[in-house]
């Protein structure tokens, strides 16, 4: 059993770890500063509404967007390309309770036939 | 004395969360006034005073995987974990004392403009040792705390090499995304090249895709790793708790097929995004469509892995084997479980597809009520929910929970102009039938729903207890902190949530029924939205 709990434990840690890039909770898990929370923005996870959240999230990704490309041969060059994070932090906790709730779901659909 | 027994534990239980909260309180304080990374590296003792972010954050995953792993493997045995505080006030002054000489040595250290002396740092850290030491001895005499420690030290290890683990993974991910990118990238590109062959833009260096005059950039976040990873979790679940009913090894098949369909269903996913985006809106392709699309494809894999592939017979012991094991695993309450789970995942199904036409204004939320209404419509004889006898309490705790949310969740003012106009935008008629809908919604789905699941489903499944509507079995202190983290997590307002979760649990554990945390849940949406109504603020809502 123990064995089991540890590998279900390493792909649930291996999950967060994807999943922290696209959330604010990396600005906990991967800011260097302070030595735990160099930005108090960690601190509006607190109240602030998935609404901001989104706007956030949107603001953060601005800079990383790339130089527009130079290739003259294309016939149409893009205007502004835009990033598209796969696993959106604004609707996180609405998604992971569905996918909870899917798994619950199934494991109760299995008791009930049974 | 049953009462005084009761007294004492819940004393026993407040000193606990006091000397944890103070724990997590000092170290705040101390971190928002200093920066580790001020010291330049110049020796081993610097290098460590350098890295002590990453080290506290590692001590922080750990801690919470030991406890997570201790509660796997503990249940309901957990309120055992709760010492006997009997804390001298010599103690308490040692710590503070102790506290205070580690925030002075960290002003000087941390704030320090030259290179420090070796004889401050080392003195830094033993205040560090002496002020966690301290602390421990607040909790327990130090030979309990090490008896604790030798006897939980494997799980300790474990914890401790999978924190070190996922902070380095999460150092490197970047890495790791760049394959899954160049897939991506090249499948929606084949894709896209079949549908529309002369419209399609690719820059394979730069990973930019296009069609027509829509680009995006396959960014590591849009890779597919996040969706693959979090979809070979939940099934990788699903197999774990299922070991006893499935048929190895061929079940371990379920996890490559999940990650297959993750990554087909990322190429797809971004291939609507472009063509939405190329012939529809681009509004509605990023701020709509991209912002869901990703958890709905997770969401189908797990449907499809969980629904279909798990049945088929090749994955399955035969059904005599099965009973079995199910008979084992304890009573078989999962008619009402699956009538509770059932609307709940309607609704945020739901929700989800909703999001994907509109952003910022939730136009479709009718739709929400009317899948969560029929689908407890047709359930509600399972529930066998009984009437009300002595509604006073519970309306009273629906009333502080209602005070609580309005004086803890912030004013939004963007969100309220934004909800504000697209209701004054509405027409007359459609006004009344949306506000209709989201009133009947937040007055009584969202209450009947919400507290089944948590407060029956989900309460009862963590205290080990049956899932039943008038239950006698005990609920434990763990779980109705757990059921309201996840409860504050849902509502966006986490810290709200939480308390409203608490005092929600507490009605539930205080009438054994389900009846009355639903009666609180509604008696305090019906006076926020009250609240809303006369202040304009729908960010309560």
């Amino acid at each position: 059993m123990k064995s089991w709990l540890s590998a279900a434990v390493t792909v649930a840690v291996l999950t967060l770890c994807s999943g922290v890039q696209a959330n604010p909770v990396s600005g906990f898990l991967s800011q260097s500063h302070n030595m735990i929370f160099s930005n108090t923005g960690w601190l509006d996870l607190m109240s602030v509404s998935s609404n901001q959240k989104s706007k956030k999230s949107k603001k953060s990704k601005k800079p990383k967007q790339p130089k527009q490309p130079k290739q003259p041969k294309q016939p149409k060059l893009p205007k502004t390309p835009h990033t598209v994070p796969e696993l959106n932090a604004a609707t996180a906790p609405m998604a992971v309770l569905l996918l909870g709730g899917l798994l619950a779901a199934g494991l109760e659909r299995r008791r009930k036939k049974a | 004395m049953v009462m005084k027994n009761i007294l004492l534990l819940k004393n026993n239980t407040f000193r606990f969360s006091a000397i944890v909260i103070l724990l997590f309180a000092e170290a705040l304080a101390l971190s928002l006034q200093v920066d580790a990374q001020s010291i330049s590296p110049t020796n081993v003792f610097a290098w460590a005073l350098n890295h002590m972010g990453d080290m506290l954050r590692w001590a922080i995953i750990s801690i919470t995987l030991f406890f997570v792993l201790l509660f796997c493997q503990q249940g309901n045995q957990l309120n055992r974990l709760v010492p006997q505080i009997n804390t001298e006030w010599q103690f308490i002054l040692a710590h503070l004392l102790s506290y205070l000489l580690l925030t002075y040595l960290s002003l000087k250290l941390f704030g320090a403009s030259s290179a420090s002396s070796y004889f401050l740092i080392i003195l830094w850290f033993l205040t560090a040792l002496s002020t966690l030491v301290s602390w421990c001895r607040l909790l327990q005499p130090l030979p309990n705390v090490l008896a604790f420690i030798s006897k939980n030290r494997w799980n300790l290890l474990l914890a401790g090499i999978i924190g070190i683990l996922l902070l380095l993974i999460t150092k490197s991910a970047g890495e790791l995304w760049k394959p899954l990118s160049f897939i991506t990238l090249h499948g929606v590109s084949f894709l896209l090249s079949v549908l529309f062959p002369d419209s399609v833009f690719i820059d394979t260096p730069n990973k930019l895709l296009g069609l027509n005059e829509f680009v995006v950039f396959i960014a590591p976040p849009c890779s597919g790793l996040e969706g693959l990873i979090t979809s070979l979790f939940v099934i990788g679940l699903y197999i774990v708790v299922l070991r006893k009913e499935l048929l190895f090894p061929a079940s371990f098949i379920l996890l490559p097929l999940a990650a297959l369909l993750s990554i087909t269903l990322n190429i797809v996913r971004i291939a609507l995004l472009l063509i939405i985006g190329a012939f529809y809106s681009a509004d509605v392709a990023v701020e709509g469509f991209h912002s869901v699309a990703g958890w709905i494809s997770a969401a189908i894999t797990a449907f499809l892995v969980i629904f279909v592939f798990s049945s088929l017979s090749i994955f399955n012991k035969k059904s005599t084997e099965q009973t079995d094991t199910v008979k084992q695993s304890g009573p078989n309450d999962s008619n009402l479980a699956w009538a509770i789970l059932v609307p709940f995942v309607a609704v945020l199904t739901a929700s989800l597809l909703g999001g994907i036409f509109f952003s910022g204004f939730d136009y479709l939320y009718p739709v929400k009520v009317i899948a969560g209404c029929l689908c407890l419509t047709f359930f509600w004889k399972t529930y066998q929910l009984s009437a009300i006898h002595k509604p006073i309490f519970p309306i009273f705790a629906g009333f502080i929970t209602a005070l609580l949310w309005i004086l803890l969740v912030p004013t939004d003012d963007d969100y309220n102009s934004t909800f504000s106009e697209a209701l004054a935008d509405m027409p007359n008629g459609l006004y009344i039938v949306w506000m209709s809908f989201r009133l009947v919604g937040f007055w009584l789905m969202a209450p009947i729903i919400e507290e089944l699941v948590f407060r029956g489903y989900l309460l009862a499944r963590l205290s080990r207890a049956a899932v039943v509507n008038d239950n006698k079995e005990p609920i434990t202190f763990i779980a109705i902190v757990i059921t309201s983290i996840i409860f504050g997590a849902m509502h966006g307002a986490f810290l709200a949530g939480v308390l409203a979760g608490l005092v929600y649990g507490f009605v539930r554990y205080r009438s054994k029924t389900l009846v009355e945390p639903i009666v609180a849940h509604m008696v305090t949406n019906i006076l926020v939205s009250v609240w809303a109504f006369y202040t304009g603020n729908w960010g309560l809502l």
